[in-house]
């Protein structure tokens, strides 16, 4: 077995420029792979934190299944108790209830789309460098929530708030920044009505005290969030419109949904537990993810195809030119899968020196892009997003895999093809 | 070259997926959005009009001037639409949500729905849900609104409601009692109010004559679009919001603003902002998507031609070993380095040009098949399916053809050159 395996290395640095043509061909396929994934992991990813930490829908939402149906007080009590009675399963949850309506600075009147929230256990959702909630001003966390309100930085600008100095959400941290700037509206109060759910006209004064990012710009033009029960006075109602839930660990899922069927959805069946992507709150990151994921695809179709290409382009020249050597070794009577066995090591090395180089390769242009951060639009997002790339052990390995099984596969078809030759015709078409 | 016949057909094909979007989106906001090849609006309306609906929007004198000068211009125009937008609150009674109104004649809705850059591109989005669009009703209280919003005003669907069912929610509401509001999913009459132009309240009673979707789900659910003479009442106000341009020609738009803009700086009309439909200040939804699409392309682009060039690289640098002895005889014989070097070059000119033939081939039938074959998906945030098409303009794959010959001309310049560089006695030498 040892002597196979010198044999095999002596051969590629006999052949140490095909060799190496070799691995530059299997390295470029790795290299492009593995970026592109990488490129795709890091918008799944910042979708993800969008989604379960900014957002704070957590890994579960228990609600009804359409939206602005809410949840009553005698269902919140089985929901709690449920919740109780599962909090080895729970990190956190917390409650929050929409609502709309219009919004008078004293010169103008705006509708407003309004979310409000439990702080103290929707910052438990929040990742770290989302805790603070706010663009500019304060986050709601700082104050009491009796009558206190953010509202998003398009509806800012509406009703002629102005910051201090203009930022943006910092892309490199993904998350607001710590040292608040200030900003100045031109009213001392927001005076929020709504419709109660029993019909009736409600009204509210409330402080604006910080500007958050809304995300998309048809709901940041918009945005109001309060405290729930600010949110809960004005509607004069208890109800809410749904939990969002953290699990100690994502796999809980499915038993934590059997449970809460049998416990909680016997008595109120229009309740539902399930992850947030399944929800129509979820459409658009799934929508997002199978977009990008018919991208990778198509993307990788293309790389593979040209990889495979290039290498069995070069593993036949290689051959090609060792075939007088491989009719001399069937000719002293090695057996074709000792042969077999000999090239497939040698492919086994050229890949996976080929996969090493286009790994620091690839980690020497990530770095570079990351560092620079480039902000570009994604889509119908308010704020700029970073061209960043985010490498993980399951992409390089599923880049790894592809590129290594192309390889070899690919480079043993020449050697299969000279295999299936007479030696004496390989002898003699050499000579 | 079977490597850059695939490489060329991955770019091809993936261009025709950018220009599909191109057409998709661009068809979407020019015609469904209503921005028209280019909005005509007041100075920095686009960002204040909703502050200030009364001072940045055209009054009844300003709209007969500007349309003068429209009208006489030398730029033919297919057609002027003029669009008037508030916010609202619908409300069933009961419920009430905010929607971001806009009122367009329905005549005009006639002309986009039947034009054929929308049958063509966008069929998806300009299909109803159900019911039939207020543009072909005779009636003016009629709307359109999304079928998500339809929703949450917990309605029954539209076909169901009749005039018999409209009749049993007539009457005063008590919200509390479920029995007496559980009746109001039985009728299609809603409200609009709304803050009008001069701070007062506006009011009108509504109709949804149909459901269809806006295109995109955040809009859906504040969607909903009427006649301009309802809107106009709901605002208590002749004026309009902008007007949405568009022209027969639609090539060289920014040369068509400035002889427009100048036309109206002559009749001392200059408090206005012509904007493209390619600007972000009308579109954000088309150019925001755009970008990420060219970014994805551009990213796609750069990694495939890494691909391919090295690829070339590669193939030249086994070719240069296997011919080493050719190139030292054409040495030693008194051939200059660059006649050797336009040897390699014309072959490989050679190979890439039949490669670029090859590859037009495959690329277009590949989307031929493709688009013959139906396939689905969905844009994220789209509330419709669309056609996975793919369009590869001729243009498009000259440009390809001609930049891939001038990529691969260069490398293999570059490698033979490094390769000449070694002595004749060198290259004679067999290493192998």
């Amino acid at each position: 077995m040892k002597i196979i395996w010198t044999l095999a290395i002596k051969n590629i640095l006999s052949y140490r420029k095909k060799s190496f043509a070799a691995i530059l061909a299997i390295a470029s396929g790795f290299i492009s792979l593995n970026l592109f994934q990488s490129y795709i992991y890091d918008i799944t990813l910042l979708f993800q934190s969008t989604y379960a930490e900014r957002n704070m829908f957590g890994d579960v939402l228990i609600r009804k299944g359409q939206r602005y149906k809410t949840i009553s007080s005698a269902e919140q009590n089985q929901v709690g108790l449920f919740l109780q009675n599962q909090s080895q399963k729970i990190t956190a949850y917390s409650r929050q209830l929409y609502f709309t309506g219009t919004a008078n600075s004293g010169q103008n009147q705006f509708f407003f789309l309004g979310v409000g929230y439990d702080f103290e256990k929707g910052q438990q959702l929040r990742a770290i460098n989302w805790k603070r909630n706010a663009l500019y001003g304060q986050s709601l966390l700082s104050s009491s929530g009796e009558s206190e309100a953010n509202i998003g930085e398009g509806f800012s600008y509406q009703l002629g708030c102005i910051p201090d100095k203009k930022i943006t959400v910092p892309i490199e941290t993904r998350g607001y920044h710590h040292n608040p700037t200030k900003f100045k509206c031109p009213f001392d109060r927001l005076q929020l009505a709504t419709t109660t759910l029993s019909g009736q006209i409600n009204a509210l004064d409330v402080n604006v005290i910080g500007i958050q990012d809304g995300l998309f710009k048809e709901i940041d033009d918009r945005l109001v969030t309060t405290s729930l029960s600010l949110a809960q006075k004005l509607l004069d109602s208890t109800e809410i419109s749904y939990y969002s839930v953290k699990l100690k660990e994502e796999s809980q899922l499915a038993e934590l949904r059997k449970q809460f069927d049998q416990q909680v959805r016997i008595q109120f069946p229009d309740l539902i537990l399930d992850s947030w992507k399944t929800f129509d709150v979820g459409d658009f990151y799934q929508q997002s993810i199978s977009f990008l994921n018919l991208f990778r695809n198509f993307f990788s179709i293309i790389v593979i195809s040209i990889g495979m290409l290039s290498v069995m382009a070069t593993f036949y020249r290689l051959i090609h030119e060792r075939r007088k050597e491989i009719g001399i070794l069937r000719s002293i009577g090695l057996k074709n899968s000792f042969i077999l066995k000999l090239f497939l090591i040698e492919s086994f090395l050229l890949s996976f020196c080929g996969i090493f180089v286009g790994f620091f390769v690839s980690i020497v242009i990530a770095t570079i892009i990351n560092k620079f951060s480039v902000p570009y639009s994604l889509g119908m997002l308010t704020q700029p997003i970073a061209f960043a790339m985010t490498m993980n052990p399951a992409v390089v390995g599923i880049s790894s895999a592809v590129t290594a099984a192309i390889s070899m596969v690919f480079s043993l078809l020449p050697v299969y093809r000279v295999m299936k030759l007479k030696v004496i015709d390989i002898l003699r078409e050499t000579n | 070259m079977l490597g850059l016949i695939t490489g060329m057909t991955g770019i091809i094909l993936f261009g025709g997926y950018v220009l599909r979007m191109e057409g998709y989106l661009g068809t979407n906001s020019i015609f469904l959005r209503h921005v028209g090849h280019v909005s005509l609006l007041k100075k920095d309306a686009y960002l204040n009009y909703q502050q200030n609906p009364s001072k940045y929007s055209f009054d009844l004198a300003e709209q007969n001037a500007i349309l003068e000068v429209l009208q006489s211009s030398s730029i033919k125009m297919k057609r002027l639409i003029p669009v008037v937008a508030t916010q609202a609150m619908l409300s069933s009674g009961c419920q009430n949500f905010p929607v971001w109104v806009q009122g367009i004649r329905s005549d005009d809705m006639n002309w986009i729905y039947s034009h054929t850059e929308v049958r063509k591109q966008i069929p998806e989005l300009a299909r109803m849900h159900s019911g039939q669009g207020y543009w072909n009703t005779n009636n003016v209280l009629a709307g359109t609104t999304s079928p998500t919003l339809w929703r949450f005003l917990d309605k029954d669907p539209l076909d169901s409601i009749t005039e018999d069912s409209r009749k049993t929610a007539e009457g005063i509401l008590n919200c509390d009692d479920p029995a007496t509001s559980g009746k109001l999913k039985h009728t299609n009459d809603l409200q609009l109010y709304s803050q009008d132009f001069y701070g007062g309240l506006g009011l009108v009673d509504t109709t949804v004559s149909g459901l269809k979707y806006s295109g995109f789900s955040l809009i859906d659910e504040v969607f909903y679009i009427t006649t301009l003479e309802l809107v106009q009442n709901l605002v208590k106000s002749d004026n309009i919001y902008k007007w949405a341009l568009y022209f027969e020609d639609t090539s060289n738009l920014s040369k068509k603003i400035l002889e427009l803009k100048k036309s109206l700086k002559e009749k001392n009309i200059e408090n206005i902002d012509l904007i493209p439909y390619r600007d972000a200040r009308v579109s954000a939804l088309y150019v925001g998507n755009m970008t990420f699409v060219f970014i994805m392309f551009l990213f796609f682009l750069i990694l495939i031609c890494g691909v391919v060039v090295l690829t070339v690289f590669n193939s030249l640098q086994i070719a240069a070993l296997e011919r080493k002895k050719d190139i030292s005889i054409y040495k030693s014989i008194g051939f200059r380095n660059t006649i050797i070097t336009q040897i390699f070059q014309v072959e490989y000119f050679l190979i890439s040009l039949a490669a670029c033939i090859i590859s037009g081939f495959i690329g277009v039938g590949a989307a031929h098949w493709n688009n013959s074959m139906n396939f689905r998906f969905q844009l994220p945030g789209y509330s419709s399916t669309l056609q996975f098409r793919l369009e590869p303009s001729t243009d498009y794959i000259f440009f390809v053809f001609v930049f891939m010959i001038l990529l691969i001309q260069l490398v293999s310049y570059v490698q033979i050159h490094r390769i000449l560089q070694q002595q004749s006695a060198d290259l004679m030498r067999f290493d192998l």
